[in-house]
């Protein structure tokens, strides 16, 4: 803007103002790959208004089960509620929250918000932990200091690390992506930008949920730098046992003792999130997953504080 | 919404129902409601979730030819089993494979001191 009112204002100074672009460009370059320091800070009026919606809740019948076969429990609802709208203090994980070194930095055209504590162990093995739904990196307060600072938790300084834990695209404080293609294969390239410009050349990833979904994507685009993956949801569903569990039919045969028992909890699963879950889905039936309907035959009650 | 975050899957609301029905399974009513109340303040519950949308029809949870040195953790209360002949299947590269006694879905948030001790431990032949 300051150049363009200085051309207007002096269009003769035309090798100035070549030197102005150029520092200019030079400028939004670095603009572009920028570290920004971040802070959380809400404004007490979000959380008065949140208070409100609580207490203004328009709550349904109680469900006519005993378990939760319909959903999460009317009164379990109401107990939340209650303590939501009275005892609960947000600023008490802010401050956890503002405690480590957050930033935010642009990433593919989109703001991408992380957490990055470096340890003061010599040669930490660094790690870009990443969460899943329906979390955020508030799932991750609690690993960091052991990680970070192992001699103070019980292990050695060998076993320290330096911890990046991002925010995934539309999630917490990471921008909202206005436009489509946001899939775990890009998040896994941004993610190793992120660790390129956080100048790791040699690091690990762990996750779980989506975290184990996307460090396995990035595991197969050949970033040199990623040595390695640990997972707390491993994604090992052989194929067969996908295909017979899809088709809800009996477990293949010659299956361990052991197999058998986890062909019945892949079933489970397949059972909940709808059949459409594995290979195969067409993608207009994806949205009937659990990110965008409620679960196949829960009636769960579902009150909104709005 | 707080509803449908906690039902996120069956086991997984069992657990996390216990912190408001007065007993602890590693998550407190503050760790529920943190994530809650993020979730609410930032307006991010539909952008989250549109992450289905885009890449939901693409997962595959079966073997994808990661060959990179990979750890794994077995937390009893997982949405699904997983036994290590599969792993090993899946992971040719297997450096490390444990069954947890406790613990579910969201290990770090459940269980940091059992995950932090798996992430040591898998990780640890990586180390220069």
């Amino acid at each position: 803007m300051t150049l363009a009112l200085t051309r207007e204002r002096i269009p003769t100074l035309t090798i100035l103002d070549a030197i102005r672009t150029t520092l200019s460009q030079k400028e939004n370059t670095m603009a572009d790959n920028a570290i920004r320091p971040f802070q959380v800070n809400v404004p007490e009026a979000e959380l008065t208004d949140l208070r409100r919606r609580i207490n203004a809740t328009r709550w349904p019948e109680k469900e006519p089960v005993t378990d939760h076969s319909q959903g999460v429990p009317l009164a379990t609802m109401q107990k939340l509620a209650r303590y939501w709208a009275t005892e609960y203090d947000w600023r008490k994980v802010e401050a956890r929250l503002n405690a480590l070194p957050n930033f935010i930095t642009e990433i593919d055209g989109l703001d991408i918000h992380f957490i990055h504590v470096r340890s003061k162990h010599e040669n930490a093995l660094p790690v870009i932990v990443t969460h899943g739904w329906p979390g955020s990196v508030i799932e991750q307060l609690k690993i960091v200091d052991p990680l970070v600072n192992p001699t103070a938790h019980g292990g050695q300084a060998s076993d320290a690390f330096h911890v990046v834990i991002p925010s995934m695209p539309g999630y917490g404080f990471s921008g909202k992506p206005t436009t489509t293609g946001w899939d775990q294969a890009r998040i896994g390239r941004a993610w190793a930008v992120l660790m390129k410009r956080l100048g790791y050349t040699r690091y690990v990833a762990q996750g779980g949920d989506w975290g184990a979904i996307i460090n396995d994507v990035m595991a197969t685009q050949g970033h040199r730098e990623l040595i390695g993956l640990h997972a707390n949801l491993p994604c090992a569903i052989p194929p067969e046992i996908n295909k017979a569990a899809a088709a809800g039919g009996p477990p293949p045969s010659g299956l361990s003792a052991e197999e058998k028992r986890a062909y019945e909890t892949i079933c489970r699963f397949v059972q909940d999130y709808s059949n459409t879950v594995f290979h195969g889905v067409a993608p207009a039936n994806a949205v009937r997953h659990r990110g965008f309907t409620r679960r196949r035959g829960s009636l769960a009650a579902r009150p909104r504080p709005d | 919404m707080a509803a449908w975050l906690l039902d996120h899957d069956p086991i997984s609301l069992r657990l996390i129902a216990r912190a408001f029905d007065g007993e602890s399974t590693g998550l407190t009513r503050d760790d529920v409601l943190d994530n809650a109340t993020l979730f609410w303040l930032t307006n991010t519950t539909i952008s989250a979730a549109r992450l289905y949308w885009e890449g939901f029809a693409k997962t595959d949870l079966g073997p994808k030819n990661v060959t990179i040195p990979v750890a794994l953790s077995v937390f009893p209360d997982e949405v699904y089993h997983t036994p290590r002949t599969w792993a090993e299947q899946a992971y040719p590269n297997l450096i490390h494979y444990n069954q947890l006694d406790k613990g579910g879905h969201f290990a770090a948030w459940e269980q940091p001191k059992l995950l932090v001790e798996e992430m040591r431990a898998g990780f640890r032949s990586l180390r220069k």
